[in-house]
């Protein structure tokens, strides 16, 4: 561990206070643009094209995210020090791999006639198939293990502390479970039903509530320049 | 009331009520903030990962800053840039991990700065901040997380914002090689995971209470209390509705 050096004594730079400036105007214009009030101008065109230029931007930004997994994995590969180096290795030759058959596929060197794919006119066939043979079908195998892992995770929380909530929770688990089980008809059957719409639904909404007032909060906090965001 | 008119009337509410707060907190002090484990246990676990040279990894989840959540990604920010700067003293550091490539450059952003606050900017890489691709069901980005959390040493998981049933995946693999995980997530499915296997989970909205915990700036006090405020008055709206609707009224 190295040696602690003093903290920067942090001020506004000019740097922040127009970050500030750009982001407060840019944020104003759309809350405008979506939520028009009666005496002032209609920004709605301005503010759809903000959030257009907003999605142009995120498109750009997968490219940005594809060429920083590259340079992790090509860092785990250079370094080859554990089995990790191994599925670096195949993730990036996977990628090349995947990346030459759309590119012949999209030049028309390749050409696949799968009657039963979902792939629209156009729409590359053999990436997506193998999209839908692979990825898909090992996600949905590690999704089906998700449902042991929960039960055994509720059964440690209560070997880690019994609370009353902690009870609760095992007791909710247990009655939905069974809940499902039974048949129809079954009284035990009709309380998961009421269960799951009252209680549960009410939690939910409360949940929703709170996180949606805490939205507003820091937005407000942002729409005021007061967000660690424009602190340098 | 129309609906602008409404939200227009909800955002000055918040003001408002930030700045009393916030006026408040600046001169007498005296509003105290109620315990949050998770809070309080974050710089302990920060300081053990520094000490003993183990990784510090905060996870975004699908927090999107083009998208809906937006403010989950700022919130998570929040709580990113003070343990960052505490890791920046550390040679291994921080890992954050994302599956929205628009938040890979909130995050990239957000430890450079606080690397640099700590003039520490040499020891900082672009790819400390890792995306990985989401997947159909998010599975993909589980377990490229549940790998990294394994490879990179991680001591201490705060895993924020989107997840859903997946976050079990992650947070499974931590506990199971006893590392420790805070967790919440602002999906239902996501907080019943993170209630569950998390020593000390944050529930819904406590995650935009970071700065008033991490960072302590009256601003940021001013905006629970404004929150809370809020809070209890929908809460009161609430109970006077139902009662009008046991007594008869009509909306």
């Amino acid at each position: 561990m190295s040696q602690s050096p003093a903290p920067v004594r942090r001020r506004a730079s000019p740097y922040a206070v127009l970050l500030a400036a750009i982001t407060i105007a840019i944020a104003i214009i759309t809350l405008l643009g979506i939520a028009p009030l009666p005496l002032l101008p209609d920004m709605s065109g301005v503010g759809q094209g903000i959030v257009q230029l907003a999605t142009v931007v995120a498109a750009i930004a997968v490219i940005i995210g594809v060429l920083n997994l590259i340079s992790v994995h090509v860092r785990k590969v250079t370094a080859f020090n554990s089995m990790g180096s191994l599925y670096s290795g195949i993730t990036l030759l996977t990628f090349v791999l995947v990346l030459a058959l759309h590119f012949l596929e999209a030049r028309g060197m390749i050409k696949v006639n799968l009657a039963a794919s979902a792939a629209l006119p156009g729409e590359p066939v053999l990436t997506l198939t193998l999209m839908d043979a692979l990825q898909v079908v090992i996600e949905s195998a590690l999704a089906g293990l998700l449902f042991f892992s929960l039960v055994y995770a509720a059964f440690r929380l209560m070997r880690r502390r019994v609370t009353i909530w902690n009870a609760l929770f095992l007791v909710a688990v247990l009655v939905v479970l069974v809940g499902y089980v039974l048949p129809p008809g079954s009284i035990l059957y009709q309380f998961r039903d009421w269960f799951l719409r009252i209680p549960v639904g009410a939690g939910t909404r409360g949940l929703l509530i709170g996180v949606a007032i805490g939205t507003v909060i820091v937005g407000v906090r942002v729409l005021i320049g007061q967000d660690r965001l424009f602190r340098e | 009331m129309n609906s602008p008119i409404l939200l227009y009337v909800v955002l000055l509410l918040a003001l408002v009520l930030t700045l009393v707060g916030a006026t408040l907190a600046s001169r007498s002090g005296i509003i105290q903030l109620r315990r949050i484990g998770a809070y309080n246990a974050m710089p302990l676990t920060v300081s053990e990962a520094v000490e003993s040279d183990r990784t510090l990894h905060v996870s975004y989840g699908s927090s999107g800053i083009a998208g809906a959540s937006a403010i989950s990604a700022v919130a998570i920010s929040e709580v990113l840039y003070p343990l960052a700067e505490r890791a920046a003293l550390a040679d291994r550091g921080a890992l954050v991990t994302t599956s929205d490539p628009v938040t890979l450059a909130l995050g990239q952003d957000t430890l450079r700065r606080a690397y640099k606050v700590r003039r520490a900017l040499a020891k900082y890489r672009p790819a400390m901040a890792r995306w990985y691709a989401q997947g159909p069901l998010s599975m993909a980005f589980a377990a490229g997380v549940g790998a990294a959390i394994l490879e990179e040493d991680v001591s201490t998981n705060i895993l924020l914002g989107q997840f859903g049933a997946e976050l079990a995946i992650m947070a499974e693999n931590a506990i199971r090689y006893d590392r420790f995980v805070i967790a919440q997530s602002d999906r239902i499915e996501g907080q019943a995971v993170a209630y569950v296997l998390s020593d000390t989970p944050l529930i819904g909205e406590e995650l935009y209470a970071a700065g008033a915990y991490l960072g302590r700036r009256p601003v940021q006090i001013g905006g629970v209390l404004a929150q809370d405020i809020i809070r209890i008055l929908i809460t009161l709206l609430i109970l006077a509705l139902m009662f009008l609707a046991i007594a008869g009224a009509k909306f």
